[in-house]
């Protein structure tokens, strides 16, 4: 039983943190129920359409109580119906986290989240695959939430890329099995780092063995077009300069057979305005892809000046 | 404003009098006796109309010690003056020229933030601070060319109020780098102009009483300098304000869930301490912290790389609670790998209050590392429990202030029974933030 003697050390490091004695001895069967739901959720969806999801009101009940508890007898008592909860369905917990996080107006109700996964000691996969197919919502505020819980299992800092090799797996497994790709998560990959998401893609797509000249020329493409944003990003080149070679490489994107490429370039010239003008804009708003053109339209309207 | 309390009644007398007398000496500006022009007859009157006794024809500066208007000053005139001295009586002057005072008031106002004030209000700069250089109204270089991105939001808003209605006023500055005008986003026609270093008479309808004016530091070069308000007949100041330019921006950063609306809660102990910034005439912006992403980008460090490469801030300072302490250090990372592009600036201050790392919104580690580059580093924690505070906090990071790794406030009486979710509010924890920050960052 879980009571409120169970003090953590001092400064005890935070992936020692989590000795609750119940639970555990479930721990490696709920993985699995996890996982298979995930997978099951993950081929059932078209991942091209959008998803509606509800949130479970007894999860969100629950979480609340514990937000909103008076004393340590009724958080233990509330934290007690979140491990029932987690033992029933995992996923429509994580996804309960999620929403609640979302509407969190204090920071007690904000931080539950992370420590109802801290101390479940829920796998960094099973969030993932949780969380996954409710970037295929349409709601964005939804999508923007998740994100933010993605970026835990993301590693990026302002130092160092994101690393998306468990979105590689996932996208790489659907095309092996000849699911449809997420696209969902596809465009939260090209809308945080388009140029970490593009080289995932070849991966996970695996480009190499495909269509190695493909391969090369996106690889030079991303090289040139990066070489520009660094040379932005550092001061070299004015901000609202982009050298020709770089300009010429990005037409080639936009030509490119696969529609997440065209999201990589539509990206590229969201977050980089120096790449934009009429013709490449238009080009992207009219594109035959739906997720493509709603990238660009975002985008479009934010250039008032465009015919 | 500069007038004391008697000044109105000062007014109200004069209009009594009623003093337009056939003009035969010079033109009084003022209350008939009120030699030195503020409103008040009193002691420094006499000793001006000591000055002026015996002058003969009067000069303009002694026009208000001619009492009997007949062009000199003499035992007559003292006469006069004893009686009007100290506003002792309200019997009419004969044949004084003086005109019934007027008076006036500025107010500034703090900063904007974009097209309004939010997440702050609109908080006019206390009188006792508006002639300090350093608590004095705040403004924004905004040199010529300034694109200004946040829709002319370096515009600082004055009110000035007149007594009577429709009184005519102007402005004069201490440095040509002010410049003002009746809109916040300087619509064409709309500057007021000023010849040397004195505006014309303000745009100021009969009957009105107040006119908002928008004041512009149009200079690539910090400074201070002063806007006075004078009647337009006259050279004596009224009122006065002393701007200064920014020279840092101050990022707060709330914890998860704290989204900054004004009032403050006082829950949200780290927008208490960035109102108190605020109010103290520093350049403080307030963010939920959601702003900062994992790598450092987002509406905050935008809002310091603008300041750096388009105002000539060269300082900044940032702290944050909870999940905020983690988006400092991601902050303060991302301006400092960006140094070569955004210029020469100093991170001088940085503080951490429980700071947990910011990786997502279910990160719950400790944020134990440093801030890149800071000078200087205060750090508060606490210890967490699961059924206190879902095991959150902080802990020691290396280099902090108290030395040598900052302060566990629950080894200090007023904290010893502290939460996660309380140690932010403690009024010993906002006051060292505050009173650190203002020792190592200049405004």
């Amino acid at each position: 039983m879980l009571t409120n003697q169970n003090v953590r050390p001092p400064h005890m490091c935070a992936t020692h943190r989590n000795r609750l004695s119940i639970i555990l001895s479930v721990r490696r069967r709920h993985i699995l129920v996890a996982l298979v739901a995930a997978v099951l959720a993950l081929s059932a969806s078209s991942f091209g359409d959008a998803i509606q999801f509800t949130p479970d009101p007894a999860v969100g009940t629950a979480l609340a109580d514990l937000a909103s508890a008076a004393d340590s007898a009724e958080r233990e008592a509330a934290w007690q119906r979140i491990q029932a909860l987690d033992r029933s369905d995992r996923g429509e917990l994580i996804r309960g986290l999620v929403y609640f996080t979302r509407d969190a107006q204090s920071t007690r109700a904000g931080m539950i989240a992370g420590t109802v996964i801290a101390e479940l000691e829920i796998a960094p996969r099973t969030v993932i695959e949780a969380l996954v197919p409710m970037l295929e919502s349409t709601d964005d505020s939804l999508i923007a939430q998740v994100a933010r819980v993605l970026s835990q299992y993301e590693d990026v800092s302002a130092a160092r890329p994101p690393d998306y090799s468990v979105y590689r797996e996932i996208i790489e497994q659907a095309d092996r099995e000849n699911a449809p790709i997420p696209r969902g998560l596809v465009a939260h990959m090209m809308r945080s780092h388009p140029t970490t998401a593009l080289i995932t893609m070849t991966r996970a797509l695996r480009l190499g063995e495909r269509d190695h000249a493909a391969l090369k020329r996106l690889l030079w493409a991303d090289h040139v077009i990066q070489d520009v944003i660094w040379k932005q990003q550092h001061g070299f080149l004015n901000a609202n300069r982009v050298e020709p070679a770089a300009e010429a490489q990005l037409d080639v994107l936009l030509e490119e057979e696969a529609w997440w490429v065209r999201l990589y370039a539509a990206r590229t010239l969201d977050s980089h305005p120096a790449f934009r003008n009429p013709a490449r804009i238009n080009q992207l708003v009219s594109d035959r892809d739906r997720q493509v053109r709603e990238a660009a339209a975002a985008m479009a309207a934010t250039e008032p000046d465009l015919p | 404003m500069r007038a004391c309390p008697f000044a109105w009644f000062s007014a109200v007398l004069t209009a009594v009098i009623g003093v337009t007398i056939a003009k035969a000496g010079q033109l009084c500006p003022f209350t008939c006796g009120d030699v030195t022009g503020n409103a008040l007859i009193e002691l420094d009157d006499y000793s001006a109309f000591h000055d002026c006794f015996g002058e003969q024809p009067v000069t303009p500066e002694c026009a208000c010690a001619d009492l009997d208007g007949d062009g000199d000053v003499n035992l007559h005139d003292y006469a006069l003056f004893a009686l009007v001295f100290d506003n002792g009586s309200d019997e009419t002057p004969p044949n004084c020229t003086g005109a019934p005072a007027t008076f006036a008031n500025l107010t500034a106002h703090r900063p904007r933030n974009g097209a309004g004030y939010a997440p702050l209000a609109k908080i006019p700069v206390a009188e006792v601070d508006e002639e300090s250089a350093t608590r004095g109204p705040g403004v924004r270089i905004n040199a010529p060319g300034d694109s200004d991105p946040a829709s002319e939001d370096d515009l600082i808003e004055v009110l000035l109020t007149v007594q009577p209605p429709g009184a005519a006023f102007a402005l004069r500055r201490s440095d040509a780098a002010l410049r003002v005008w009746t809109t916040a986003n300087k619509q064409a026609g709309t500057e007021i102009a000023f010849a040397g270093d004195r505006t014309d008479a303000l745009p100021i309808g009969p009957g009105q009483s107040q006119i908002t004016l928008w004041i512009e530091w149009a200079a690539a070069a910090h400074g201070a300098a002063d806007l006075d308000a004078e009647p337009f007949t006259s050279t004596i100041v009224r009122d006065r304000l002393t701007f200064h330019t920014f020279r840092s921006i101050i990022i707060v950063l709330g914890g998860e869930g704290q989204v900054p609306v004004y009032p403050f809660d006082p829950n949200s102990g780290t927008f208490v301490v960035g109102e108190a910034l605020y109010r103290a005439g520093f350049d403080a912006l307030l963010y939920d912290e959601d702003v900062v992403a994992a790598d450092g980008s987002g509406a905050a460090y935008n809002a310091v790389a603008n300041a750096i490469q388009n105002r000539l801030v060269d300082t900044v300072a940032v702290f944050g609670y909870s999940h905020g302490g983690g988006s400092t250090y991601d902050l303060a990372e991302r301006l400092d790998l960006n140094r070569a592009l955004l210029g020469v600036f100093t991170i001088t201050y940085t503080s951490y209050v429980d700071s947990v790392s910011n990786n997502s919104d279910v990160d719950t580690a400790q944020e134990l590392r440093r801030p890149p580059a800071t000078g200087y580093h205060l750090n508060h924690y606490q210890h967490g429990t699961l059924f206190e505070d879902f095991f959150l906090d902080g802990g020691p990071v290396p280099n902090s202030n108290p030395p040598p790794t900052g302060l566990d406030v629950e080894t200090t009486p007023w904290g010893a029974t502290s939460t996660h979710f309380q140690v932010d509010d403690y009024i010993q924890v906002r006051s060292l933030i505050e009173s650190t920050l203002d020792t190592h960052t200049p405004r």
